[in-house]
């Protein structure tokens, strides 16, 4: 039942051109495009003597590619399911909302994996991106990076009403995550307190945590602390709050 | 022996008191109405039966389970088509067939299912496509993809039109046929009298009459079910249709 839920979900999702577009082809496109700029592929003074393609380009489409998944497409999905009575229309069934939730949940995971395998082909085929330098490190990174960002994206849909409420809310949670995350201007350029703040928040946790093992270092523990305690209050919060109608 | 029992039932939403003492069984194979006008309490009533809301009082039996306490075989044995329950957009006719008969032990044939409801063409169409009355039949081919004991039916024909209010009623007719028990909830007088074995008339979260169409007519010294509600509580049905 709940393979046939998860395909069922997963079609439905592919079939709409935002998940596709936001959840598989952005994170790629945004890989090429920045590790064609120029000089991405030397070392550069203003990150350490490091270069991009170690650091910030790949961070950067795997930060994309989780976000959209877990904090649009994700509580989008299900705000809508509610306020239209699907969740309720499967409260009468054997298979229950609680099904429903975790078949939508499962085709994100499963959309993001394609995602994450696309950057890392697509990568080393296109831009000679290197594999992780510490790729147990970016398997944990990755992990807690899925458990925070997705039970946030829950606990925000069991929190918000409906479907417009939700594109609006969740582009207010991602504008200034993205900030701090150097989504829009590179972290180097930010002013060190902004910067520190950037630590304490899951997204830039993530993306410095994923920069962190490709240069194959471990990821620091504040980092790995915001992950772990995020998604840890944002599930009981979930689970607690989430409602079908 | 019944195969739905409800005792006493009573549900508040804080002060405000929706079912008030609701009592009545449904036996097997019957066509069992619950009738009355809009904020009446019958969607209450029903929410309770197959388990969505939790009582705050009585005693409810659905092949023979409480459906609090033991919702696994009520969910099972029930078919449910409610009147705000929708399905995804892009979801296909015959992909949500398939996606809900694989939630049951022993589900219908979902091919024959949508041969019987006319959709059989429209297998492929996305549930946005569809027309009013081509949603309202699939979600009777849903409710019955289960092949349950019990059918429930709320509010089935509101917003068809009139040829198609008569084909809905000849499927109900066909439900009933192929030996399932039927709870329909309405509040058109009409589909009540033409289909229904026997009605329980809710006015204000109470039963105030029950009994055949035509016995509840009767001993309300009217003719027909719509006049019987006049008699009964002084008010038309009409008139509560415009107030609200």
């Amino acid at each position: 039942m709940i393979r046939r839920l998860t395909l069922t979900e997963l079609k439905l999702n592919l079939r709409d051109w935002s998940t596709t577009g936001f959840g598989l082809v952005l994170p790629v496109a945004l890989l090429i495009a920045l590790g064609s700029i120029p000089g991405v592929d030397e070392p550069d003074p203003a990150i350490g003597g490091r270069r991009g393609i170690d650091t910030w380009v790949p961070s950067m489409s795997f930060t994309l590619a989780l976000a959209m998944l877990a904090w649009f497409i994700l509580p989008v999905v299900l705000c809508t399911y509610r306020e239209r009575g699907v969740l309720r229309r499967f409260a009468t069934t054997p298979a229950r909302p609680a099904a429903l939730l975790a078949a939508q949940l499962l085709a994100n995971l499963l959309l993001l994996a394609v995602s994450v395998v696309a950057v890392l082909v697509a990568g080393a085929l296109v831009v000679g991106l290197a594999a992780p330098g510490n790729v147990a490190g970016f398997a944990v990174v990755l992990l807690t990076g899925v458990l925070s960002l997705f039970g946030i994206g829950l606990l925000m849909a069991s929190l918000i009403p409906n479907q417009r409420a939700a594109q609006g809310l969740m582009w207010l949670v991602f504008a200034p995550s993205a900030f701090l995350a150097g989504v829009y201007v590179p972290v180097q350029l930010l002013p060190d307190w902004v910067a520190r703040i950037g630590d304490f928040t899951p997204l830039a946790a993530f993306r410095t945590a994923v920069e962190d093992v490709w240069v194959g270092n471990g990821p620091r523990p504040v980092h790995m602390v915001v992950l772990l305690a995020s998604a840890v209050l944002s599930w009981l919060g979930a689970a607690r709050f989430f409602r079908s109608e | 022996m019944p195969i739905i029992e409800v005792s006493k039932l009573h549900k508040a939403y804080g002060r405000r008191v929706a079912v008030d003492e609701v009592s009545f069984t449904v036996d097997e194979g019957e066509i069992f109405g619950i009738v009355g006008p809009n904020g009446a309490g019958k969607t209450t009533t029903i929410e309770c039966m197959i388990g969505l809301r939790r009582p705050n009082g009585g005693r409810i039996r659905v092949l023979g389970h409480d459906p609090q306490t033991e919702p696994g075989p009520v969910r099972d044995g029930l078919g449910v088509q409610l009147q705000e329950g929708q399905l995804p957009d892009r979801l296909r006719v015959g992909e949500a067939l398939d996606l809900f008969a694989s939630f049951y032990r022993d589900p219908a044939d979902p091919a024959a299912l949508l041969e019987m409801l006319g959709l059989a063409p429209h297998r492929n169409q996305s549930y946005k496509k569809l027309s009013g009355g081509q949603k309202q039949r699939l979600s009777i081919a849903l409710a019955l993809v289960g092949n349950p004991r019990v059918a429930v039916f709320d509010e089935l024909t509101t917003g068809l039109d009139p040829n198609a209010r008569r084909a809905t009623w000849r499927l109900i007719e066909n439900v009933r046929a192929r030996g399932v028990t039927v709870v329909l909830v309405t509040h058109f007088m009409e589909e009540a009298e033409r289909l229904c074995d026997r009605v329980a008339v809710i006015d204000g979260g109470r039963v105030i009459a029950m009994d055949t169409p035509a016995g509840v007519a009767a001993a309300a010294g009217a003719a027909t079910l719509d006049d019987a509600f006049l008699a009964l509580t002084g008010r038309t049905i009409e008139d509560l249709e415009a107030q609200s």
